[in-house]
């Protein structure tokens, strides 16, 4: 116990006084993919008091080659990404409390989610959800630190509430998304270097460290040995509507559509209307005479030209389909 | 391939790195056209100074220049 953080103490910059502030810190990741493993792993080893984990998917073979917390049989089993990622985690450091979300965060929930946040970690594979996170962390004045990549590109933002621009200081308004790790690929290094200035921005604020904060925008290009960092501090806007004097969050007030496009993914995804009963809806498919596959968390079948995954908090992804109407309909045929 | 404009090679510093530039390459507009990079998701500094995402059109790119361009990426 007393050996497990000499060498992270013996690091001046964090030192015994540094270790005791992160031993009673609240890390919240949202998003277990390539970024959230990589610093969710780092962040425990590191002794962050506690780490709640978020994150709405379940493993799949396509994630083994990055996403570092995973293993074959997490695929197999298709646990969900919080629940593995939690396990192995408890294996890596018993001594610091994690917890594990199964769920999508929305304007709804992200409230509650981030409640005891000292600081949200964003690894996350949308515009649209770090637009609701930077509107939450605005709100309840939260640091949260963006960190994206996209085939051997990475790059990391770290937002100060009522201090750096926001995101929606410097992006306006919702991008569309145009590349995704699904259609241009992504490699491992280019995760790890993002994680990296992700975990060291923490680890700075956590312990109090804030004269060492980077703040700059920053990217790189592993594979063409480029990068660039800029002083986006004149891009901060006293009117902006997610941070600015007269904010009204508009991205956490707004409604959640109820069937959804995955970006990059020939998936729909439908938020339900509450928690479903696994066990009930198994016997409705057998009793159509499909076969079905159940764990705790959700329950998996496969029509003829969708596979279906039910999620025990109400979601469903509905695997085969990009458009919503159609989603609708198939929805239509076996949830009601 | 470097290009001339008036007899002197057209160059500037993009990134930490020297970039030649394209004959028909005038302005920031241009430049990320060529770069193939999504205009709405860009932050550019061009000789220390942010320029208005609103100005690319009208902002010359000259030899020379220290341009530093990042784009937001989603994936993750």
């Amino acid at each position: 116990m007393t050996d497990r953080y000499s060498r992270q103490i013996r690091f001046r910059p964090i030192g015994q006084d540094g270790q005791d502030q992160l031993a009673e810190r609240c890390v919240v990741i949202i998003g277990l993919g390539a970024l959230g493993t990589a610093s969710a792993e780092q962040l425990v080893r590191a002794g962050v008091g506690q780490v709640t984990l978020i994150d709405r998917d379940y493993v799949e073979w396509s994630n083994l080659q990055r996403q570092q917390l995973y293993t074959e049989r997490d695929a197999r089993e298709r646990l969900p990404k919080a629940v593995a990622a939690k396990q192995r985690l408890c294996e890596v450091n018993s001594t610091v409390t994690i917890e594990a979300i199964v769920e999508d965060v929305t304007a709804t929930n992200i409230e509650r989610l981030v409640a005891q946040a000292d600081l949200i970690m964003d690894a996350t594979d949308n515009f649209a959800i770090r637009m609701l996170i930077n509107d939450v962390a605005a709100k309840r004045e939260i640091p949260w630190i963006y960190g994206a990549c996209v085939a051997s590109y990475g790059m990391t933002y770290t937002v100060l509430p009522k201090e750096t621009p926001c995101l929606h200081c410097l992006l306006n308004h919702l991008p569309q998304q145009q590349d995704t790790c699904d259609t241009r690929g992504i490699i491992s290094p280019a995760v790890q270097l993002v994680a990296s200035h992700q975990v060291t921005e923490t680890l700075k604020l956590l312990t109090g460290a804030k004269a060492a904060l980077r703040r700059t925008l920053l990217s790189f290009d592993l594979w063409t040995n480029q990068q660039s960092q800029i002083d986006v501090t004149s891009l901060k806007q006293a009117a902006c509507p997610s941070c600015g004097d007269a904010a009204v969050y508009p991205y956490l007030n707004g409604t959640p559509l109820q069937f959804v496009t995955l970006c990059g993914r020939d998936t729909v995804q439908v938020r339900g209307e509450g928690k479903r009963d696994l066990v009930r809806l198994e016997n409705e498919i057998r009793a159509r005479g499909m076969k079905s596959q159940r764990n705790p968390y959700l329950l998996m079948f496969e029509t003829e030209q969708h596979r279906i995954v039910a999620f025990a908090d109400g979601r469903i992804l509905i695997h085969g389909e990009a458009d919503p109407e159609q989603a609708k309909q198939t929805y239509a045929t076996y949830f009601k | 391939m470097q290009t001339t404009r008036g007899g002197e090679y057209m160059q500037i510093r993009l990134n930490g790195k020297d970039y030649p530039l394209a004959e028909q390459t005038k302005t920031l507009h241009d430049l990320i056209q060529q770069l193939n990079i999504d205009e709405e998701v860009v932050i550019i500094e061009q000789n220390h100074q942010i320029i208005d995402r609103s100005r690319y059109m009208d902002t010359n790119v000259q030899s020379g220049d220290v341009v530093e361009i990042v784009h937001f990426v989603g994936g993750g």
